[in-house]
C-alpha cells in the first residue's frame, strides 16, 4: 500500500458514498410522492362511494314519498333526473383538476338541493312525516350527508399533504421530472354551505 | 369618600362572580374532559352532572364489562351546552380526536347528549357501522332514549340507551365483526428505525473515508519532516505522533488498517536504516534476533521474552563498537521492577484474604512478581461492605383516580360520520 493508492481509494470512497446517499434520497422522495398520490386516489374513491350511497338511497326515498305525497310529482321527477345526471359525471382520480372537480361538485349539489326541496315539500303531509320507514330513511340520508362531508374533508387533507410534498424544495425538482401535478380541493359551494336540513 | 363606596364595589364583584358561575360552560372538543385518561375503567364523561350517580355507576359498569368481553369501546358524554356548533360534526370530531375504539377494528361508539339543544347523537366507528347502522341508531335514540328524556329522566334515559346498544352488540352473530385481537404495531416503528440506521451508516462511511484521507496526509508530511533526523530519533518521533491515531483505530478499525500498514512500513524503514560506525567509519551490522541474544544481558533477554521491550544490536565487525537501541512495545502490562529495574514486573495473581460481610469490610491482595529477579510484592486493598437493598414495594401506581387503577387511553379507532341524531 503506497501513499498514492490509499489517498486515491479514500477519494473514490467519498464519491461512492455521496452517490449512494443521493440515490437513496431520490428513491425515498419519489416513493413518498407515489404513496401520497395513491392516498389522494383512495380518498377520492371514498368520497365517490359516499355520494354513491346517497344516490342509492334515492329510489327508496322516491318510492316511499310517492305512496303518500300525491301532488309532488314535479319534485320527485327533479330528484330522479338530478341523480341520473350526476351519475354521468366521472372524475379520473389520477387527474383531479379544479375544473373537473367543480363539475362533479356542481352535479352532486344539484342532487342535494333536489332532495332538500323534496323533504321540504313533505312537511305538508303529516302521515308521511310520522311514518316510521320514512323517519328511518331520513336518518339514513342525514347519516350519508355526514359521511359525505367527512370524506370531503379527508380528501382535502390528503390532497393538501400531497401538494405540500410535491411543491417543497428540493422535492419539487423530482416531481417535475416525473410529472406529479397539483391536485384540486373541494371548495365550499356558493350559497349552499350546509347539507339539506333534516330536522323536525 | 372611598371608604363609603367600598361595600358597594364588593357587592358588585360578588354579584358578577355568582352570575359567571351560574352560566353554563360552553364545551369545545378540546375542553371536554377525557375522563378515560385518568382512570381506565371510566366510560362516561359528565362534567355538568346531568346524569344521576346511580345511573352513571351502572352505565360505567355495563360498558366496562362490554369492553372487557367484546373489546368494543363505548363511551357516554353528557354536556349542558356546546354553543352553536353542529352537533353531529362535534361528535365526529370528538370521536376522532379521542380515538375511541380499537385501532385494528375501529369498534368504537360515542353517545353524546347536549342538553340545551335537546338532542342525543350517536357516532359509530367504521367497524360498528355494519352492526349499528344509522337506522338502528336512530331507532334506539327515538324509541328508547327520547321518551325518557321528555320526562326529564336524563340518567335513566342514557342508561336505557346503553342497554339497548349493548343488546345489539352482544348478539353472538356480531361478535366476530366487533372483536379485536391485540396485534403488535411494531412495523411502523421498525421502518423509522431502519431509516435512521441507514442515515447513521452513510455518515459513518463518509467519516471513515475522510478520516483515512486526512490521517494519511498528515502522516506522510510527518515522515517527510523527520527523514533528516537520526533514524532512531525519527522512529521515536513517528511513534509518539501515531499514538493519538490509535484511538481512531478503535472506532474505525477497517479504515485505519491501511494507515497503520503504511506507518509500519515507514517506521521499519527508519529502524533498519543502515548506520555508520562512529569509531572507524565502516557500516554497522544489525544482529538478528538470535544473534543479538549473545550481546544482551540476562535482564534484557527476559524483557524480550515477556514482550515488553525489543532491542536492536548494531555491531561493527572491524572495531568491535556496539550500540543497543531499545524499542518499547506500546501495550504491555509489565512495569519497571523496583529491584532490578527491568521491565519484567507485573501482577500475577489476586487473592481474597478476608471476605466482606454486611458489618465489616474485606481485604484482598494483588501479588506482583518480577520475572527476571523473582522479587515479589504484596499490595493490599479493601473490599467494601456488602449492602443489602430494601426489597422493592412494587405494586400498581396508586395515586390516580380512586382505587389504585392507573390511567388509560382509547385504542385509536376512527369514524366517518356514521350514526344518527334524535331530539325532543
Amino acid at each position: 500500500m503506497n501513499k498514492g493508492t490509499i489517498i486515491g481509494l479514500s477519494i473514490a470512497g467519498v464519491l461512492i458514498v455521496l452517490f449512494i446517499a443521493l440515490f437513496s434520497w431520490g428513491k425515498n422522495s419519489y416513493n413518498s410522492m407515489v404513496t401520497a398520490d395513491e392516498n389522494v386516489s383512495q380518498s377520492w374513491g371514498n368520497v365517490e362511494s359516499q355520494y354513491q350511497r346517497r344516490s342509492d338511497l334515492i329510489p327508496n326515498l322516491v318510492a316511499t314519498v310517492k305512496g303518500y305525497a300525491t301532488h309532488e310529482n314535479t319534485t320527485l321527477t327533479e330528484v330522479v333526473e338530478a341523480r341520473a345526471k350526476a351519475t354521468q359525471v366521472t372524475v379520473d382520480p389520477t387527474n383531479i383538476t379544479p375544473e373537473k372537480l367543480a363539475e362533479y361538485q356542481a352535479a352532486q349539489s344539484q342532487v342535494g338541493s333536489a332532495i332538500g326541496r323534496l323533504l321540504v315539500s313533505v312537511e305538508a303531509y303529516p302521515d308521511l312525516k310520522a311514518n316510521e320507514n320514512f323517519k328511518e330513511l331520513q336518518a339514513q340520508l342525514e347519516g350519508t350527508e355526514n359521511r359525505i362531508s367527512v370524506e370531503r374533508q379527508r380528501f382535502n387533507d390528503a390532497a393538501k399533504a400531497y401538494n405540500v410534498l410535491i411543491r417543497r424544495f428540493p422535492a419539487n425538482i423530482l416531481a417535475n421530472m416525473f410529472g406529479f401535478d397539483k391536485k384540486a380541493y373541494f371548495e365550499a359551494e356558493a350559497g349552499t354551505e350546509k347539507a339539506p336540513q333534516v330536522t323536525f | 369618600m372611598k371608604a363609603a363606596f367600598k361595600k358597594e364595589i364588593l357587592l358588585v364583584f360578588v354579584f358578577l362572580a355568582i352570575v359567571n358561575a351560574l352560566q353554563a360552560k360552553i364545551w369545545t372538543v378540546s375542553t371536554v374532559p377525557n375522563t378515560r385518561l385518568s382512570d381506565a375503567r371510566v366510560c362516561t364523561s359528565d362534567p355538568d352532572d346531568l346524569i344521576d350517580p346511580a345511573s352513571q355507576a351502572e352505565i360505567d359498569r355495563l360498558l366496562l364489562n362490554a369492553q372487557t368481553q367484546l373489546t368494543a369501546e363505548v363511551f357516554v358524554v353528557a354536556l349542558q351546552s356546546t354553543g352553536d356548533v353542529d352537533l353531529k360534526s362535534f361528535a365526529t370530531e370528538l370521536f376522532n380526536t379521542w380515538g375511541i375504539g380499537k385501532d385494528e377494528k375501529d369498534n368504537g361508539l360515542l353517545i353524546l347528549l347536549v342538553l340545551d339543544q335537546k338532542k342525543v347523537t350517536m357516532e359509530t366507528g367504521y367497524g360498528l357501522e355494519g352492526v349499528l347502522p344509522d337506522a338502528i341508531c336512530y331507532r334506539i335514540i327515538s324509541n328508547v332514549i327520547v321518551p325518557l328524556m321528555r320526562e326529564g329522566q336524563i340518567g335513566p334515559g342514557m342508561l336505557a340507551g346503553v342497554q339497548a346498544v349493548l343488546k345489539v352488540l352482544s348478539d353472538p352473530a356480531a361478535a366476530e365483526e366487533i372483536y379485536a385481537d391485540p396485534v403488535n404495531q411494531q412495523k411502523a416503528n421498525w421502518e423509522q428505525t431502519k431509516a435512521l440506521l441507514f442515515n447513521i451508516l452513510i455518515v459513518y462511511l463518509l467519516l471513515t473515508f475522510v478520516i483515512l484521507f486526512l490521517s494519511m496526509n498528515s502522516l506522510s508530511r510527518k515522515v517527510k519532516s523527520v527523514v533528516s533526523m537520526e533514524p532512531y530519533d525519527a522512529y521515536k518521533v513517528l511513534n509518539t505522533s501515531v499514538t493519538s491515531y490509535r484511538v481512531l483505530a478503535f472506532l474505525f478499525p477497517l479504515t485505519m488498517l491501511p494507515f497503520f500498514l503504511y506507518y509500519k512500513k515507514k517506521s521499519n524503514g527508519f529502524r533498519k536504516k543502515p548506520r555508520i560506525c562512529p569509531q572507524c567509519g565502516k557500516p554497522l551490522m544489525l544482529m538478528s534476533e538470535k544473534q543479538e541474544d549473545a550481546y544482551l544481558n540476562a535482564g534484557q533477554q527476559t524483557e524480550e521474552m515477556v514482550g515488553s521491550m525489543d532491542y536492536d544490536a548494531w555491531v561493527c565487525m572491524d572495531c568491535g563498537y556496539r550500540s543497543f537501541l531499545s524499542y518499547t512495545k506500546s501495550f504491555t502490562r509489565y512495569q519497571s521492577c523496583p529491584k532490578c529495574h527491568f521491565k519484567t514486573y507485573a501482577q500475577t495473581s489476586d487473592r481474597i484474604v478476608s471476605v466482606p460481610t454486611p458489618i465489616s469490610t474485606g481485604q484482598g491482595v494483588h501479588v506482583y512478581t518480577c520475572v527476571n529477579c523473582d522479587y515479589e510484592a504484596l499490595k493490599y486493598y479493601t473490599i467494601p461492605m456488602i449492602i443489602i437493598l430494601p426489597s422493592n414495594r412494587g405494586g400498581r401506581g396508586g395515586g390516580f383516580g380512586g382505587g389504585g387503577f392507573g390511567g388509560g387511553s382509547f385504542g385509536g379507532g376512527s369514524s366517518g360520520g356514521g350514526g344518527a341524531t334524535g331530539g325532543w
